[in-house]
């Protein structure tokens, strides 16, 4: 793309040069090219983005590569007694961590349960985009829309913490139906486990996947819903051969916009599972923090980049036919 | 209309939204060890706690 936009930055500049000397105003002919190019419209296009380009690369690309990199060099202790990641490029941490029982359980885990929370997240908030979409007035709408997004105005760790608080062993549920002597003895299987950690993900994650949806049914045209019930078709098969492919695009990015974080998790897996359900994060944080091993952590958290990316790309190959009619 | 199962399915989703942000100022009003119910009721003494009064 840069070099895109460079190439007609400087077809640009020429055509203007050649325009002003064929009216006799450039008389400089020659001179060392690089003064040339710093009167080019390019370098000036470049001059301009460069502050941003530069901040770009230092915030973004820097820490990125910087984790790439780590992940292919050794942890080692130096001379005056520190960890400290040493240079030799091996493929070592990447060999322990693809081979590791320990590495690949933790990674299942933790995919299964951000597919869990993906599904459950889109599943739940398909019919309230739905509804806000198409039945709400539509003088309503941004008021619903408010609605949904309020309760996450507070901090994402005090939710996640007040999803703890319901679901604990001394939770409001348990401590709720004990004083009203439904159950004599506390209800186990409500926290600590995958499915309190499904919850309260999904509950974290609930407006990321309302809005996209949400954004691509306001698009579709009403009335090809109204063509095709005039065609003879149901409401249900309306919906389900008119809307729903149409909101496919709108799916998708819910979909990745839940998926791609919720693997990468940590506080969550941390208060919710009370330390017994350790997901990928949490392993990084373990390996870089408390055991000071830089490279081991760096080669998980490039692992996990790379499944991640890995999966996502696969569910995208496999839904284009979709979003290939959408940009039409 | 048809529209009344999906709005009470979206009330009912709000609620589950809602649900953990109700609670926040419920135990604010909590002043027990452990957070759960029912609320030991001493309401001066969380709100006293930030401005040092314990």
């Amino acid at each position: 793309m840069w070099k895109k936009a460079f190439q007609i930055a400087t077809a640009c500049a020429k055509l203007r040069s050649t325009k002003s000397m064929a009216g006799g105003q450039l008389t400089m002919s020659g001179g060392a090219a690089p003064a040339r190019f710093s009167q080019t419209e390019a370098f000036k296009g470049l001059r301009l983005i460069s502050p941003t380009l530069l901040y770009c690369l230092i915030v973004m690309a820097a820490p990125l590569l910087t984790v790439v990199l780590y992940a292919f060099m050794t942890d080692t202790v130096s001379e005056t007694g520190q960890k400290i990641v040493a240079w030799p490029l091996t493929f070592e941490n990447m060999v322990t961590v693809w081979t590791g029982k320990v590495y690949q359980t933790i990674m299942a885990r933790s995919l299964m349960v951000s597919m869990l929370v993906t599904l459950a997240t889109v599943l739940l908030a398909f019919p309230v985009a739905y509804y806000v979409s198409f039945y709400v007035p539509a003088h309503r709408k941004s008021l619903w829309l408010f609605l949904i997004t309020i309760p996450f105005w507070t901090s994402y760790v005090v939710r996640v913490f007040l999803w703890k608080v319901i679901l604990g062993y001394n939770g409001v549920i348990n401590s709720g139906l004990l004083s009203t002597g439904i159950i004599s003895e506390p209800l186990q299987a409500i926290n600590y486990n995958v499915g309190a950690l499904v919850m309260t993900l999904a509950h974290a994650y609930a407006p990321f996947a309302i809005l996209p949806i949400f954004v691509v049914l306001e698009k579709i045209d009403r009335s090809l819903l109204e063509a095709g019930q005039d065609l003879g078709e149901s409401r249900i098969m309306t919906f389900l051969r008119v809307t729903l492919p149409l909101s496919v695009p709108g799916i998708i990015a819910a979909v990745l916009i839940v998926f791609i974080p919720t693997v990468g998790d940590y506080v969550t897996p941390d208060l919710i599972g009370g330390g017994k359900l350790p997901m990928i994060a949490n392993m990084i944080e373990v390996q870089m923090l408390k055991q000071n091993n830089r490279a081991l952590g760096s080669a998980i958290a490039v692992s996990a980049m790379l499944i991640v990316a890995a999966v996502s790309i696969i569910f995208v190959l496999l839904n284009r036919r979709y979003l290939k009619g959408a940009s039409r | 209309m048809k529209s009344s199962g999906l709005k009470y399915y979206t009330i009912a989703y709000l609620i589950f939204l809602y649900a953990p942000i109700i609670l926040l100022p419920v135990f604010a009003f909590n002043d027990n060890k452990i957070i759960a119910f029912p609320l030991k009721c001493g309401m001066t003494k969380p709100f006293g706690a930030p401005f040092g009064h314990r």
